[in-house]
């Protein structure tokens, strides 16, 4: 890797920026589904992509996740595992988006609000935040990569 | 101990009060998860054949086999609302036609203003849902 790009991906004020950004979305994004968690479970049921009773599950525990995991991310906690979970689950929202727009059912996508008026929402504009988020954890997830095994050798 | 250390110690229980809160959120979650799963499993479907009874002050029914959340009961259509009938939609409503039971002189019933009632006379009613 050149040094100029390795520079990059372990400046303190963008890696700073990157857990910020991350840890303040997903938290944002978990309010709206703990305050209302049936509504947040129905959209995740009508993906029709996991079994309804696991989609109940997942639709119920998922916004507590979003919601603990952001405020560790902010607090520099796990900060390496954190990215990684985040990363998958980025990359399991696009697949479901694209699967429900494909099938001509894209309604409310659940990402930010559980309410109707959520629900008329263009998908590259949605897809395209998500890559961005992506990139971002990716970038966390291979600074402390790299720090972990420099403080190794 | 010295100031490093005491910071470290203080960062590992702030730590270690995160995941603890973290695994009594989750299971509160999974236990309300539990309810609902049963509660799901009970819900109407409305937009098969035929006209099915849906209580007054029912929150969440099925239509083809979406849950949608029931908006109100209403005795009539007006003009223009014919299209809107469900799985098609107009600006995120659409209705089915349900028996349900109420006074007779109620147009418009929402769900959340039913708390008790003794029974009415079964009717024909407009059900609008959330699409």
């Amino acid at each position: 890797m050149k040094k100029a790009q390795f520079n990059l991906l372990r400046n303190k004020t963008i890696q700073l920026v990157a857990r910020y950004a991350i840890g303040g979305v997903f938290i944002y994004a978990s309010l709206d589904k703990i305050a209302f968690p049936r509504d947040f479970a129905n959209i995740v049921v009508n993906y029709h992509i996991l079994p309804n009773t696991v989609a109940l599950y997942f639709g119920f525990i998922l916004p507590w996740i979003e919601l603990i995991f952001g405020i560790f991310l902010i607090l520099e906690f796990y900060v390496r595992e954190i990215a990684f979970l985040f990363l998958l689950l980025l990359l399991v929202f696009i697949a479901a988006i694209i699967i429900k727009y494909t099938n001509g059912t894209l309604s409310n996508c659940g990402c930010f609000s559980t309410s109707q008026e959520a629900y008329k929402q263009n998908i590259f504009l949605l897809i395209g935040r998500n890559l961005l988020l992506i990139a971002a954890c990716t970038l966390l997830f291979i600074n402390k990569a790299i720090t972990s095994s420099v403080n190794n050798k | 101990m010295n100031r490093k250390d005491d910071e470290l110690l203080k960062g590992s229980r702030s730590r270690y009060i995160l995941l603890l809160f973290f695994a009594v959120a989750i299971f509160v979650a999974v236990l309300r998860a539990r309810a609902y799963t049963v509660q799901y499993n009970g819900l109407i479907e409305v937009c098969s054949n035929g006209i099915a009874y849906v209580p007054l002050g029912t929150k969440f029914v099925k239509c083809n086999g979406i849950v949608r959340q029931v908006r109100m009961f209403t005795k009539t259509l007006t003009e223009g609302e014919d299209p809107c009938k469900c799985p098609d939609c107009c600006d995120g409503w659409c209705y089915v036609i349900v028996n349900s039971d109420a006074e007779p002189d109620e147009n418009i019933v929402y769900p959340e203003t039913v708390y008790f009632r003794e029974g009415g006379s079964l009717g024909i009613y407009i059900l609008w849902l959330s699409c």
